[in-house]
């Protein structure tokens, strides 16, 4: 099964990955991937799994192999990645869970977003979380943070989309 | 050929008596991307910030679009390998910040900020603080605020050495690509790197640079077509002379 949790990837390595996943599509060693990269199992493990999470990537028994999608994504410009990331992104559990809460209302207070996580996952872990998806939401556009007040906004309408 | 964006003519440095720059010459026209590489002590970010007018040459000459140099070059734009990014101030508000001093009106300062932003691929990070964005989107941050002065040549200082080697490269090709941005108005630049490889990969030409005091060793132009592949085969040859070159 699938984890409901966000991956803890920054997006430019994310799609530092998916290039160098496309210049040796695969199926191949994840091991050599990580080699060729000077890249940690640590380091690999949360791009790899976010790889996979958002359909980018198939990765089984330690082989990888790009998706047809992720071969799209490895060629695209900045703002068709945006597009692609955005549709995947939507409906992820915590993702989701921030889009509803915009959807009724004005602003969502991290702190009740983080009460939700608390049954979960762990106090620090469900900070690390809320990091990460203010992180994807703002770059997929998807919605905006204030860490001003510490609340969720539905995201302005300023990107070329 | 057209008239050079920026000339060095025969620039020369020295810091508290001794030599870091001896008669340094070479051109920046107009629509390339033009690398200075060399080892450390090669005087690299010196020339860069000579450029730029930070600091004045001890001789010779700098000359922007034909006229001699004195003071800031406004027609320079610099990024910095540390991003050097005000902490208290949002995304929007670092990137806008450059044309404060030029006077322009604060709504038409974020909206062109929020443009630049977007440009590369931050429009949802506006209202972020440089302490919740990674190196990679910091320095995107550093770059929109120098593009936001329209500079003629952009001016990077080791823009992704302070990267890890997936967020460098995803940089670089996003740098690339900026050129031939209907959004952005700069069409020009210098990259000042450490990696030779970096410099062929992105550079049309490339002055190798030796050290001690820092001066010209040669410009080798990278006639290879766009894009290109990183140390793949057609920029292997250049890769090895430049290192000839160099050392």
């Amino acid at each position: 099964m699938r984890s409901p949790l966000l991956p803890h990837a920054p997006l430019g390595r994310l799609f530092g990955l998916i290039e160098a996943m496309a210049e040796t599509p695969g199926p191949d060693d994840l091991y050599r991937l990580a080699a060729r990269l000077h890249l940690t199992l640590d380091e690999l493990h949360p791009l790899v799994e976010a790889a996979r999470l958002l359909g980018w990537a198939r990765v089984e028994r330690g082989d990888y192999d790009l998706t047809r999608e992720g071969h799209r994504v490895a060629g695209a410009d900045v703002k068709e990645r945006k597009a692609l990331f955005r549709e995947r992104i939507r409906g992820l559990p915590l993702i989701a869970t921030i889009l509803g809460g915009l959807a009724t209302g004005d602003s969502v207070p991290r702190e009740t977003v983080l009460e939700g996580l608390h049954s979960h996952v762990p106090p620090v872990e469900a900070e690390r979380q809320i990091d990460t998806a203010v992180n994807w939401g703002r770059f997929a556009d998807l919605f905006d943070y204030d860490a001003d007040d510490a609340c969720f906004r539905p995201a302005r309408q300023t990107g070329r989309r | 050929m057209p008239e050079p964006l920026l000339s060095l003519v025969g620039v020369g440095k020295r810091f508290n008596g001794a030599e870091v720059l001896h008669e340094v010459s070479f051109d920046v026209v107009s629509g390339e991307i033009l690398a200075l590489v060399g080892p450390s002590g090669c005087g690299k970010s010196t020339l860069l910030r000579i450029m730029a007018g930070l600091i004045p040459a001890t001789s010779g000459q700098v000359l922007s679009e034909g006229r001699p140099l004195t003071g800031l070059n406004p027609a320079t734009a610099l990024v910095f390998q540390s991003f050097a990014l005000l902490p208290w101030l949002k995304a929007a508000e670092n990137v806008a910040l450059s044309l404060e001093a030029r006077g322009v009106p604060a709504v038409e300062r974020l909206r062109k900020a929020e443009r630049l932003l977007d440009v590369m691929g931050l429009a949802g990070h506006a209202r972020a603080y440089p302490r919740e964005l990674s190196g990679g989107m910091r320095q995107r941050v550093g770059i929109a605020r120098a593009l936001c002065q329209d500079p003629r040549v952009l001016l990077l200082d080791e823009p992704f050495s302070a990267l890890d080697v997936l967020t460098a490269q995803t940089l670089r090709d996003q740098v690339l690509d900026l050129f031939h941005d209907p959004a952005v108005s700069t069409r020009t630049a210098v990259l000042v790197t450490h990696s030779v490889e970096e410099a062929v990969y992105m550079a049309d030409r490339v002055v190798a640079l030796r050290a001690n005091p820092g001066r010209v060793a040669e410009v080798v132009p990278i006639d290879v077509p766009r894009p290109r592949r990183w140390n793949g085969p057609a920029l292997v040859p250049f890769v090895d002379r430049l290192y000839a070159l160099m050392t």
